[in-house]
């Protein structure tokens, strides 16, 4: 029995090292529970374990390289896919990105998503956003106006939180003595509604945007963030 | 419990652990962790040998441009010289350009085959879209750009790229 120890010994060793290198492989890199990334991803919108108020109008992710047509996205929720059209590759082939269909209830949603490089590698990711739409009672209904103001003053948005109708023109003015911006989710990438992106606004300056599709518009001063951040719910 | 035994438990123990880790690792389809994808057509590159005394002169063979991965900081739009160029002629700046504002300390490394070559300070233009910085470029060889590209906030991101001056 002592003759055999060693061997016993190396065994155990070998077999140890062989299910640790098959495992360290197989594993995709662990977010917070719920999410796996991918190489190269930096962050989506809506963001990992996030709830709106309401529904997103569609789902952005980004990546620090080029992606290529092969890459997906699916949402699903109560077993139903919530993606409406094909997935599009914007921001110099770095956001992937699909629209959502309307209607999306309260709950919890997951999406999986495939990002594929130009040399036609894949890699498979995943995580979750929730709608919760009780929220929407510290929203400020400003519905039935065809044009809303919200004025920025001491590095903050004075009407933070609002809800508008479909085809409502919003227009930002600045009232400090600095700079700010009009920026849509996320910092700093601003992929998600493009149309709602300002270069810096002096003081006296403004920023218009008309919103169209119904869903949540969660915005940012990208020099003063995060403390100065505003949110849009379009609504019928 | 005989030595015979406790081998047998062990081996079987062995065995176990290997079969599960088949199963996590092939039989789960794991995500692929291949390594950085590479540019198509990217060859293995090729060395010149040195001629000794008693040997004829060995022709050159031309190195090849290894692929640089660009890794696109937030609002990248494009850069010049671009990512895998193959320049023929002196490259004296290197600029980046960007469709958002940049902002102080944002910052352009260039180096070329390990070694820094940019011969001043990186420069933020008028508006705000263009980095861009001075570079020793008079020399063959393989040119790396690392970026720190920061916005209004003083927050920043980084990126990569690179390319080749090949004078005659």
């Amino acid at each position: 029995m002592k003759r055999l120890l060693p061997l016993i010994a190396l065994v155990l060793l070998l077999v140890a090292g062989l299910v640790y290198k098959v495992i360290t492989n197989s594993t995709p890199l662990i977010g917070q529970a719920g999410q796996e990334k991918t190489p190269h991803v930096v962050d989506s919108t809506p963001a990992h374990g996030e709830v709106y108020a309401a529904q997103p109008v569609n789902v952005t992710i980004n990546f620090n390289t080029d992606l290529s047509p092969e890459s997906t996205i699916s949402v699903k929720g109560n077993n139903h896919e919530w993606t409406d059209g094909p997935v599009r590759i914007e921001d110099a082939q770095t956001a992937l990105k699909v629209d959502l269909k309307p209607g999306l209830p309260n709950g919890q949603y997951t999406v999986r998503y495939t990002a594929c490089w130009l040399d036609r590698t894949c890699h498979d990711g995943r995580f979750t956003f929730s709608i919760d739409t009780t929220k929407q009672a510290t929203y400020r209904d400003l519905r039935g106006r065809a044009e809303v103001a919200i004025d920025m003053t001491n590095l903050t948005f004075d009407t933070a939180n609002i809800i508008i109708s479909p085809e409502t023109t919003v227009t930002w003015t600045n009232h400090d003595t600095v700079g700010h911006f009009v920026n849509t989710e996320t910092h700093p990438e601003h992929t998600y509604f493009p149309p709602q992106n300002s270069r810096e606004i002096p003081a006296d300056g403004t920023f218009m945007t008309i919103f169209t599709t119904p869903g949540q518009y969660n915005y940012h001063c990208s020099a003063h963030y995060p403390g100065m951040v505003g949110s849009i719910i379009v609504k019928e | 419990m005989n030595s015979k035994a406790i081998l047998g438990l062990i081996v079987l123990a062995g065995l176990i652990a290997t079969a599960g880790g088949y199963y996590v690792g092939i039989v789960r389809k794991p995500a692929d962790t291949s390594p950085e994808p590479t540019t198509p057509g990217e060859t293995v590159p090729t060395v010149s040998l040195r001629p000794t005394n008693t040997q004829p002169p060995v022709t050159p063979v031309t190195v090849l441009q290894p692929a640089f991965q660009n890794i696109k900081s937030p609002h990248y739009v494009s850069s010049t010289p671009t990512n895998n160029a193959v320049v023929p002629t002196p490259v004296t700046t290197v600029a980046i350009r960007f469709n958002f504002d940049v902002a102080p300390p944002s910052k352009i490394t260039v180096t070329r085959d390990g070694t820094e070559i940019t011969t001043g300070a990186t420069s933020i233009s008028s508006d705000k879209l263009t980095l861009s910085v001075p570079i020793m470029g008079n020399q063959s060889g393989q040119y790396a750009v690392s970026y720190v590209a920061c916005w209004p906030d003083t927050s920043c991101h980084n990126g990569s790229f690179g390319f080749a001056v090949t004078l005659p």
